[in-house]
C-alpha cells in the first residue's frame, strides 16, 4: 500500500479555541495576547484579524494601531495544551506514527489507498471532536507535506502528488520553503537565485561551498524538492541535551536584588525539572538581554555535577558577573551602555553538559543533609504545586511583582495565583506568588497559570 | 482593557457528575442565580496533585469560565465576559 506523509496545522490554533469557548468573540478580529496592560505580543491573530496586517509575534502596541478594533484575550496556556493533548488523542486513532512537531503542528506517517479519503476524515473527526478546523497538506515528503498544508489555508486540504511537485516548485520563492530563513535567502539572491527553480540549476558543490556540506545538502534536496527526514515517533522521547527557562521581565530592571532573585527562581526551576528527569548538568548557560535588545551569552563549565537549583544559581551568578566585564553581543545599530550590563530585559539560565540517570551526591553529612531537603522539597511541590515551598529569598520577589494583583488570597491551593500548573517539564514560567493570608475569607486568585509573560 | 475580567472568587454551583462527566447547570454568583445554557468548552489542568476542570458556560450573551477543582470539591468563577 502506498505511504504518504500528512502535515496537519490547526487554523488560527490559540484564537479559534477562544472564539470556539465564547461564541461572542467568532467573527470579530480576536489577538490572544499575553495581559494587555503589560507589554506583551501578539501570540496569535484571528483570521477575521489578519487583513489588517496582524501577525503572531507582533508586539500588541503595533497590532493595535493596525487593528484598533481587535479584541484582546489573554491567553490560556492549560486551555491550548488540553486541547493539544485532546487533538493528539484522536490523530493517534488514525496512525501510530506521529510527529508532534509543534503545539498546533503534527505530522502523520499513513499508509492509504485514498490519503484524501483518510485527510476528509481526520477533519471532520477533528471538527466534530474539538469544534475547530484544521488545514492539511499531503505528500510524498515533510517538506512538501508543509508546503501543501500552508496552500489553502483556513480549512484547507492539498496532496502535492510526485508528478506534480516540480511544476508548483518552480516558481515558488526559496523564502517560502520550509527550513529556508530570510539569511538564507538573502544570502541565495547574492548567488542569482530567488526561486526554487533557480534553487534547482545550482550544483551541489556550489551551494557546498557557500553554505557548509549540511546546508548546501539541504538545499539541493530542498531545490530538487527531496526531503529524507523521517517522521519521528510521538512515543520517542526526544534526545535532551539542555534544560533552561528564560523570562521577559514585566519591567526593565538595573535592581541588582530584583535580577538576582530572578535568577535564583529560573535556577530552581532548572534544577527542579533536572531532578524530575534524573538529569545533572556541569554547564551553566546564562542569557542577559538588555533593554537595548542587545543579548549577552555566558556559560561556565565546572568540575562536578549539578541539579540543585541553589549550586546553579551560584554558577549562574558567577556567570552574570563576569558578563558584566565580558563582550557584549549586540544588535547592529545598538548603542552600548557605558559599564555594566544596563537595565535587564530578559534572563534566561540553562543547564547543559546533561547525563542521565546518575544522581550521587557528595558524602559529607551536610550533602546527605541538603540532598534530603531537595527530596522533601520535590514531594511538597509535586503534590501541592510548583515554589510552595520555596527559597525565601524568593518572597521578595513576589512582592516586587505582584503589586498589580489585588484582593487577599486565602490558604489553598487554588490561591497561588501564578504556582506553577501542570508538569515542571513544560516550560511555563510562574510568577507571582501571593502571600496567603490566614484567613479563609476574601476572592479566591485564578488557579490558572497566568499566561502573559510566557507568551512574551 | 482585554474581553474578559477576571474574577477569582468561590462559588455555588449546581451540577451532574455522571460517567465521569461533569455538566454545570447553574450557579449562584454576585447573589444571583446564572443559569448555564451551553457549554462552549471544556479543559483540564493540574496543580500538583489536584485536577482542575474548567469549563466556559453562557448564559445569555455573557460568558464565564468556571473551574471545579477535585482535591476540595471546590467551584472557582475564573473570569468573566460580559455581554460578549
Amino acid at each position: 500500500m502506498p505511504h504518504f506523509i500528512v502535515f496537519l496545522d490547526m487554523d488560527a490554533f490559540f484564537s479559534a479555541i477562544e472564539q470556539q469557548a465564547n461564541p461572542a468573540l467568532k467573527g470579530k478580529p480576536v489577538l490572544v495576547c499575553g495581559d494587555p496592560e503589560t507589554r506583551t505580543v501578539v501570540a496569535a491573530a484571528s483570521y477575521e484579524a489578519r487583513p489588517y496586517g496582524v501577525k503572531s509575534g507582533m508586539p500588541l502596541a503595533q497590532a493595535l494601531r493596525l487593528c484598533p478594533k481587535a479584541v484582546l484575550v489573554e491567553g490560556d496556556p492549560p486551555k491550548y495544551v488540553d486541547t493539544a493533548r485532546r487533538l493528539h488523542s484522536i490523530l493517534l486513532r488514525f496512525t501510530p506514527d506521529m510527529e508532534v512537531a509543534s503545539i498546533d503542528e503534527v505530522y502523520l506517517e499513513l499508509e492509504a489507498q485514498d490519503p484524501i479519503e483518510v485527510a476528509r476524515n481526520i477533519k471532520s473527526a477533528v471538527k466534530t471532536e474539538l469544534g475547530l478546523t484544521c488545514s492539511i497538506g499531503i505528500a510524498e515528503n515533510k517538506m512538501l507535506a508543509k508546503l501543501a498544508g500552508g496552500m489553502r489555508k483556513p480549512d484547507g486540504l492539498m496532496w502535492i502528488q510526485p508528478h506534480q511537485a516540480q511544476e508548483i516548485l518552480k516558481d515558488l520563492l526559496v523564502a517560502e520553503l520550509p527550513g529556508i530563513g530570510e539569511k538564507t535567502a538573502l544570502a541565495l539572491e547574492k548567488l542569482g537565485v530567488r526561486t526554487v527553480g533557480e534553487l534547482r540549476g545550482v550544483p551541489r558543490q556550489r551551494l557546498v561551498e557557500v553554505f557548509g556540506r549540511c546546508g548546501g545538502d539541504f538545499l539541493y534536496s530542498a531545490g530538487m524538492g527531496r526531503d529524507s527526514t523521517p517522521v519521528a515517533l510521538y512515543y520517542e522521547e526526544p534526545v535532551i541535551k539542555s534544560i533552561g527557562h528564560s523570562y521577559t521581565l514585566p519591567r526593565d530592571t538595573a535592581d541588582p536584588r530584583l535580577i538576582r532573585a530572578h535568577l535564583h527562581r529560573l535556577s530552581e526551576m532548572v534544577g527542579r525539572r533536572a531532578r524530575g528527569d534524573r538529569f545533572l548538568g556541569r554547564t551553566v548557560r546564562l542569557t542577559v538581554r538588555t533593554s537595548d535588545f542587545s543579548t549577552r551569552l555566558k556559560h561556565l563549565t565546572v568540575n562536578y555535577y549539578l541539579c540543585d537549583g541553589a549550586d546553579i544559581y551560584r554558577v549562574a551568578l558567577m556567570a552574570l558577573r563576569k558578563l558584566c566585564l565580558g563582550r557584549r553581543v549586540a544588535k547592529p545599530g545598538a548603542a552600548a551602555p557605558p559599564e555594566g550590563i544596563g537595565a535587564v530585559r530578559m534572563l534566561g539560565v540553562s543547564l547543559a553538559n546533561l547525563v542521565q540517570g546518575v544522581f550521587q551526591m557528595g558524602l559529607g553529612p551536610h550533602m546527605q543533609k541538603r540532598h534530603r531537603l531537595l527530596a522533601v522539597s520535590d514531594k511538597i511541590n509535586d503534590k501541592y504545586g510548583e515554589f510552595t515551598l520555596r527559597p525565601c529569598d524568593l518572597e521578595f520577589l513576589n512582592r516586587e511583582e505582584t503589586d498589580h494583583m489585588k484582593g487577599p488570597c486565602p490558604q489553598t491551593l487554588l490561591g497561588r495565583k501564578h504556582a506553577r500548573s501542570g508538569p515542571a517539564r513544560s516550560g511555563h514560567v510562574p510568577f507571582g506568588t501571593p502571600k496567603a493570608p490566614s484567613g479563609s475569607e476574601g476572592p479566591i486568585q485564578d488557579p490558572r497559570i497566568r499566561p502573559a509573560r510566557m507568551i512574551a | 482593557m482585554g474581553a474578559y475580567q477576571d474574577i477569582h472568587e468561590p462559588i455555588a454551583v449546581e451540577a451532574v457528575f455522571r460517567s465521569g462527566r461533569i455538566q454545570p447547570n447553574k450557579f449562584w454568583w454576585s447573589g444571583r442565580e446564572h443559569k448555564v445554557e451551553q457549554v462552549t468548552y471544556r479543559w483540564q489542568d493540574r496543580r500538583g496533585q489536584a485536577r482542575l476542570r474548567f469549563f466556559s458556560v453562557v448564559n445569555g450573551t455573557d460568558v464565564y469560565e468556571i473551574c471545579f477543582d477535585s482535591s476540595n470539591c471546590q467551584w472557582i468563577l475564573c473570569r468573566v465576559c460580559l455581554e460578549g
